[in-house]
């Protein structure tokens, strides 16, 4: 079986938002959605203080406390592991908002933001945000799917997930520092289980809520 | 020549896609561009096989599509009908012909020729322009002897380019990504995407990021600070005492340096005599160095061994070499004086001196490509943090002795260079360097900017420019004496003012120094001529304004030729149309895709489309047959064919530029690291500088003009700022850094990273450490303003934070703007600065930016919640 | 920006990871006023109708249409309460598809015992409709009041479905481990009986309403549930403390934010007081009755303050605690 996961090592974070941004366009998430944003946080006293950097994302839980939640079988978890939000089931009860410990469900509110096929845009409203409309469903969740659309596409086109630019998820393309690393975690030849079985042992987010995530770190402060 | 534009072409990626080039910053990273169903660009990703980016891209990369399709986009040339110009003032546009409008701006041209060709004011920093020959014929072809990049040479690299001429014949210089293991960042940015060779650099650092140790030096811990291994925390404008107290460590306590290197690559053994300048030979005229078997000889009459230091007597007079003069004159920078200057700990100092000096692994080789070279890698990176200073030419000359004492200048590890006067020269690889008669580097600068080198110096005398070039013969820019000009006529006794301007891409009203003050030089001038995408702060200020294209509509070749030494490979590429606009340009029936389509027309209309053919072929290296005839009248479209097939093989010209688009290559082992394979000497004792000193006080004194020749100095000092000695209430400084997610003031209306850096880096707030705020009151989140001693003022949300030294206010980005699509609340930085005598840097025309600055919470009622 | 304290509510988008990409706690927003209304008068609900049926109240204490007030006053908290609901999902029109995922969720549990709650007791009262005089439904067959076997076996089901329609609210912010002050059973325990004392003390007071006598034994049943209700806000008050997230959750409630309204609306006003009034009703006969509707307004108001309080306390806390301070 393909499980799909994500190893980020955050101690090569740069903390330059490029997935943040191409993240956006790729999905044209709502204007206020952001799927895949880089935390901050200050740590130390000066002069011994630093910023931190910890990219997030969805984990795509094996046990994945959204789905569980999803009251219309909107979020489902795919065979290759990826939790996906159907947007025309999803009733909007945001159920799974409160569920997720990662904070990985978006709610798309209409905020009187005009349709690309309506008026002409304005020089405020980005072409994401333009597109969302056509994309995504009001008053739906949205949500990271690791760009599942790309995924697919290389998989129907021979390309080489995780490593061929349309066949890999937005954020991790785009990233400068590569701190990101996508490929199948249960192929131990893959390059997330090569790169985890060099840098590992992985840590997840909120181990707490024992969601058991495909999205797992290296290198966390 | 028929073209076809906008073709989904260049790339593997099938339909859709289209490569090209990105124009946000100066790295012009190689882009695919993708194109929906509804002809929107909507998607960018990195080209996967430009060697420069590696496939990645920035935030601001990704987002770059934003602004094509806005309504706001000025389409069609427009007059201003109201004669009053300023902030907030109507212009009252009216739409005119593309006819009406050139003819005036070439009538202006031709007359403003007429006079002196030096009055016209061309102000661009269009990234795509800026190091090609397109833009650098068009203003030769007018007469001009260059463009001013303006703001950048306010701020920039006034203490950049002209040191790093001097000591490896480069434009800018990084550290190698590959091979330095030790980088000390100087008030710089490398290693975060806020420097240069981001993506590239980002990307190795990352792969052997264990092995590297990083360290900032900085009052703010700026984003290459928090990805580093160490913030050093450094009172603003102090950097040169640290650096000359590491000097003086490295030398007088540790003696570590790379002794070879001095020895034949540099003129650290050329003696120097009691009045400053070289020893030389009574016959050749050549400086002298004292062999330790055979006394004093020339310095390239085949000397194995010059001796560093000890002082001689040659001809009966006391003489050091220049290495032996720098040893004696750090001495007086002891770890405990740098401490009570620069806040660094006297431990600090020590600690940092030895760790630069062991990593510098002197004597070590390392092999590339199977030829033995020196391995040191060890270096620092440093831009506007050391240069936008009072005294900012002696802090670059400060800064450059850390790679030159260690050898770590163009080898494997060290400080890297990009000698970008190599333009047009791409299939002419070979770095080589000139040597004066002193066997010193002194290849200046070829090119389009109006940029200086620092040696050799230039002549001085009357200046003939408000710039004052003609005075500054070691600067890079005189960019900020004309604002000072412009404030003070009579200061310098008035010298000749611009006519006219066009602008293009530089948004000075903005990011040069205080609007107003900029606005009134602007009034001055008597015809301003805009070409702008939509309405800047500047583009208001214009009586014509022409349209322009988005840099995904642009075809412009040649924007990106990777040149700097490294182990990476060679590119060449340019920008194509992704999609074609719809705005009808200059030339009727031809698609408009670049702002030289205008200034052909112009140059036709002035009668100067000869010289500009002429200088063309000059600078891009044109030829046969492919040179421009000087009496031909070429379309844009032919002159870039024959261009391309010029310097990239006759099976590449423009169908192929349109079709693939990129050129890589392999670099040989001397294109790489060249700096061992030629014998130009740099400079450790900037001997130059003392007959510049007599030269230039000689004609102010002429001409009767204040000026300041202090600094004019062949060994480097730390020198007090206008804000080191600061007074209550205005006891803290006022600094500025730069964002990841923002490039330079010309990304801030792009609508995703507004959104993204209201979220996150945010241009509407000041840092403050929680020492000062609570000594003054102020709370995390409260609205306050900033009062600079000169009385200027900005409100801004206050940061309390960890991350920002005691006696700083630390301010980011170059947001408050007043035009269409800004952000409200923004802080203007450059609005705090001040234009007078006390922060100009009357070597390098560097602006101080650290200004003593009071902050206090705004009373309740006044500026509202933000 | 400095602490991984929990960031403060109010305005913004509605993911609250998303106003400041900065990692700290964070107060969930999803859920607010509508859900603590929905969540009371579900409660109310299905506790009426329990306490209708537990104490025998159906009779005589009036009748809407021949329909039990009681049963009544039920129906009509429900019905609003599932009207409030539908009313705030992102998609109303979509709102039958909450029925389909009751392998997992609890809110499809809720939507099934809604709306079997509806048609079960509303088939159960049925046969007492009365519509402008006649009883159109009369010949049914069964006992409204639950006192035959056709009767009893719907007041069963009806009953099972109320109880789930008064937890399940609990339930879902229970369920999920991602905001520890609601990942414990002591929440929907909580609603559970904060919903039971509401509804006795409903009931309670419709039997006043109704010139009816109120007894000690159901004034010491609602004392009970209110001291009940007391003990397992206390025992979750004091227990892990320190957890990640609950911490920032019970400093918001004694001493942030909240520490007023959730001292005295919740634990005076909604647990401690009635308790207290109920006991002295049980034993005071002449004041029981107005001590009974006095600790029904007390603790309406207390429940809802209960609900609305629980779920602007849920924070998540940060996604990640960092190993060390410095650098």
């Amino acid at each position: 079986m393909t499980r799909w996961g994500m190893v980020i090592d955050a101690a090569r974070c740069v903390g330059c938002q490029a997935c943040t941004v191409a993240c956006k366009t790729e999905n044209q998430s709502p204007l206020d959605a952001w799927y895949a944003p880089v935390l901050e946080w200050e740590s130390g006293e000066f002069p011994d203080a630093t910023l931190n950097y910890l990219p997030v994302l969805c984990n795509h839980c094996e046990d994945a406390p959204c789905v569980t939640a999803c009251p219309s079988g909107a979020l489902t978890r795919r065979d290759d592991g990826i939790v996906m939000a159907d947007e025309d089931v999803c009733i909007g009860s945001r159920a799974c908002m409160t569920a997720c410990p990662y904070g990985a469900l978006h709610f798309f509110e209409d905020r009187g933001t005009v349709a690309v096929d309506a008026a002409p845009a304005g020089p405020e409203q980005s072409v994401p945000e333009r597109y969302a409309h056509q994309r995504h469903v009001r008053g739906a969740v949205s949500k990271c799917t690791y760009c599942a659309h790309k995924i697919d596409f290389g998989i129907e086109n021979g390309l080489e997930v995780g490593i061929h630019p349309l066949a890999t998820p937005a954020c991790v393309v785009t990233c400068p520092a590569e701190c990101r690393i996508f490929g199948d975690l249960d192929d131990p030849d893959s390059n997330v289980s090569r790169y985890l079985a060099e840098r590992g042992p992985s840590e997840v987010l909120r181990p707490d809520a024992e969601t058991l995530p495909s999205t797992q770190y290296v290198g966390l402060p | 020549m028929e073209t076809v534009l906008g073709a989904r072409s260049g790339t593997a990626y099938g339909e859709g896609w289209v490569r090209s080039a990105c124009t946000i910053c100066m790295n012009r990273c190689g882009i695919l561009a993708h194109v929906n169903d509804d002809g929107v660009v909507d998607k960018i990703l990195g080209d996967p096989d430009n060697p420069h980016n590696h496939g990645r891209t920035c935030a601001k990369g990704d987002a770059g599509f934003e602004g094509l399709t806005d309504t706001d986009r000025i389409t069609t040339p427009l007059r201003r009908t109201n004669p009053d110009k300023g902030v907030g003032v109507d212009p009252g546009w009216v739409p005119i012909s593309w006819v009406e409008a050139l003819d005036e701006i070439a009538g202006h041209l031709r007359d403003t020729i007429a006079d002196d060709p030096e009055k016209i004011l061309y102000t661009s920093f269009d990234i795509y322009h800026l190091r090609g020959a397109l833009a650098a014929s068009w203003v030769t072809g007018l007469g001009m002897p260059g463009y001013s990049t303006w703001s950048a040479a306010i701020f920039c690299g006034n203490n950049v380019h002209g040191i790093l001429y001097m000591n490896q014949n480069a434009f800018e210089s990084n550290p190698d990504p590959i091979y330095s293991r030790y980088i000390l960042n100087f008030g710089a940015q490398f290693g975060s995407v806020v420097h240069y060779d981001t993506m590239h650099s980002t990307h190795e650092l990352s792969v052997r990021r264990d092995d590297v140790r990083m360290v900032s030096v900085d009052p703010v811990c700026s984003s290459a600070a928090a990805v580093a291994d160490e913030w050093v925390p450094i009172r603003p404008g102090t950097d040169a005492a640290l650096i000359l107290g590491m000097v003086d460590q490295l030398i007088n306590e540790l003696g570590i340096y790379d002794a070879e290197f001095l020895k034949n690559s540099t003129n650290a053994p050329y003696l120097v005599g009691s009045d400053g300048r070289y020893l030389r030979d009574a016959g050749t005229g050549k400086p002298l160095v004292w062999d330790v078997d055979s006394g004093a000889q020339p310095f390239d009459a085949g000397t194995a061994n010059a001796a560093l230091t000890g002082t001689y007597t040659v001809d009966g007079a006391a003489a050091r070499p220049g290495f032996q003069m720098l040893a004696d004159h750090v001495r007086s920078y002891t770890p405990e004086y740098v401490e009570s200057i620069t806040t660094v700990p006297a431990a600090t100092v020590r600690r940092l001196a030895r760790e630069f000096g062991e990593a510098a692994c002197i004597g070590e080789t390392i092999e590339i490509d199977g030829v033995e070279l020196p391995y040191r890698p060890a270096t620092v990176a440093w831009y506007r943090g050391l240069s936008a200073h009072k005294h900012s030419m002696l802090n670059g000359m400060a800064i450059i002795l850390l790679p030159t004492l260690i050898g770590g200048i163009d080898v494997p590890g060290g400080l890297l260079g990009d000698p970008w006067g190599l333009i047009g020269k791409v299939k002419d690889l070979e770095y080589t360097s000139t040597a004066s008669d002193d066997g010193l580097i002194s290849q200046g600068f070829i090119g389009g900017g109006r940029v200086g080198g620092l040696y050799p110096p230039r002549p001085t005398g009357p200046p003939r420019t408000t710039e004052m070039w003609e005075l500054l013969p070691c600067a890079p820019y005189g960019t900020v004496f004309s604002l000072l000009n412009s404030e003070q006529p009579e200061l310098f006794g008035a010298p000749p003012f611009p006519s006219m301007m066009i602008n293009f891409q530089s948004n000075m009203m903005k990011s040069s120094g205080p609007p107003e003050v900029v606005e009134r030089f602007i009034k001055r001038i008597p015809f301003v001529a805009a070409i702008a995408r939509r309405f800047e702060e500047t583009t208001l200020m214009a009586d014509i304004v022409l349209p322009d294209v988005h840099y995904l509509e642009r075809m412009t070749p040649l924007v990106y030729q990777h040149l700097a030494s490294g182990d990476s490979r060679h590119a060449a590429y340019g920008a194509k149309p992704v999609v074609q606009s719809s705005i009808e340009g200059p030339v009727p029936g031809e698609p408009f895709v670049d702002a030289m389509q205008i200034y052909l027309e112009l140059l036709k209309r002035a009668g100067r489309l000869s010289h500009f053919n002429e200088a063309f072929n000059n600078i891009a290296k044109m030829r046969e047959p492919y040179k421009l005839d000087a009496d031909g009248d070429y379309s844009y479209f032919e002159i870039c064919d024959r261009w391309l097939r010029n310097t990239l093989g006759d099976d590449r010209g423009l169908d192929w530029h349109l079709s693939d688009g990129l050129w890589t290559d392999d670099k040989t082992v001397v294109q790489k690291y060249p700096r061992p394979f030629f014998d130009a000497r740099a400079q450790v004792y900037c001997e130059f500088m003392v007959d510049t000193k007599q030269d230039l006080e000689r004609t102010v004194e002429e001409l009767g003009v204040p000026w300041e020749t202090d600094d004019y100095q062949p060994l480097p000092d730390w020198k007090p700022g206008p804000a080191y000695e600061r007074t209550s209430p205005h006891d803290l400084f006022v600094t500025n850094m730069k964002v990841p997610n923002h490039a330079l003031s010309h990304t801030h209306k792009n609508s995703i990273l507004s959104t993204l850096s209201n979220r996150h880096n945010d241009l509407k707030s000041v840092w403050i450490n929680p020492r000062t705020a609570e000594a003054r009151g102020i709370s995390h989140g409260d609205l306050v303003e900033i009062e600079t001693s000169g009385g200027r003022k900005q409100t801004a949300t206050a940061r309390v934070t960890q991350l920002v030294h005691p006696e700083v206010l630390a301010t980011q980005g170059c947001g408050g703007g007043w035009s269409t699509g800004s952000g409200d609340g923004e802080v203007n930085f450059n609005a705090l600065l001040n234009i007078d005598v006390e922060h100009i840097d009357f070597v390098s025309g560097a602006l101080d930016c650290a200004i003593a600055a009071d902050v206090r919470t705004v009373p309740a009622g006044r500026g509202g919640a933000r | 920006m400095t602490s991984l304290g929990a960031a403060s509510g109010g305005g913004g988008p509605q993911n609250v990871f998303m106003d400041q990409f900065s990692l700290e706690a964070r107060t969930q927003r999803v859920w607010d006023l509508n859900h603590a209304v929905w969540f009371t008068l579900m409660g109310l609900g299905g506790g009426v109708f329990l306490a209708g049926r537990i104490l025998n109240l159906t009779e005589g204490l009036g009748s809407v249409l021949g329909i039990p007030t009681v049963d009544v006053v039920s129906f009509v908290a429900i019905a609003a309460g599932g009207a409030i609901l539908v009313a705030d999902l992102g998609r109303p029109l979509q709102f039958w598809r909450a029925f389909v995922n009751i392998r997992t969720s609890w809110i499809s549990w809720g939507a099934w015992s809604d709306l079997i709650f509806l048609v079960v007791a509303g088939l159960l009262v049925l046969p007492a409709l009365s519509l402008g005089g006649s009883a159109p439904f009369e010949g049914l067959g069964w006992d409204p009041h639950g006192t035959d076997g056709a009767g009893l076996a719907l007041e069963i089901v009806a009953g099972v479905a109320a109880v789930v329609v008064m937890t399940y609210a609990g339930a879902v912010l229970a369920r999920p481990r991602a905001i520890p002050y609601w990942n414990s059973p002591a929440v929907p325990l909580q609603f559970l009986l904060s919903s039971s004392a509401m509804s006795v003390a409903v009931v309670l007071f419709i039997e006043v309403a109704a010139g009816e006598p109120v007894s000690a034994g159901q004034m010491v049943l609602l004392g009970l549930l209110c001291s009940g209700l007391l003990v397992a806000v206390v025992v979750h008050l004091v227990t892990d403390v320190t957890a990640p997230g609950k911490a920032e959750s019970l400093d918001r409630l004694l001493r942030g934010r909240y520490r007023v309204r959730f001292v005295w609306l919740v634990l005076v006003d909604g647990t401690a007081l009635p308790a207290v009034l109920a006991f002295v009703g049980a034993a005071a006969s002449g004041a029981r009755d107005v001590l009974a509707v006095v600790c029904c307004g007390l603790l309406l108001v207390g429940g809802f303050w209960l609900r609305l309080l629980t779920l602007r306390v849920g924070i998540f806390p940060p996604v990640h605690i960092p190993s060390a301070a410095g650098r």
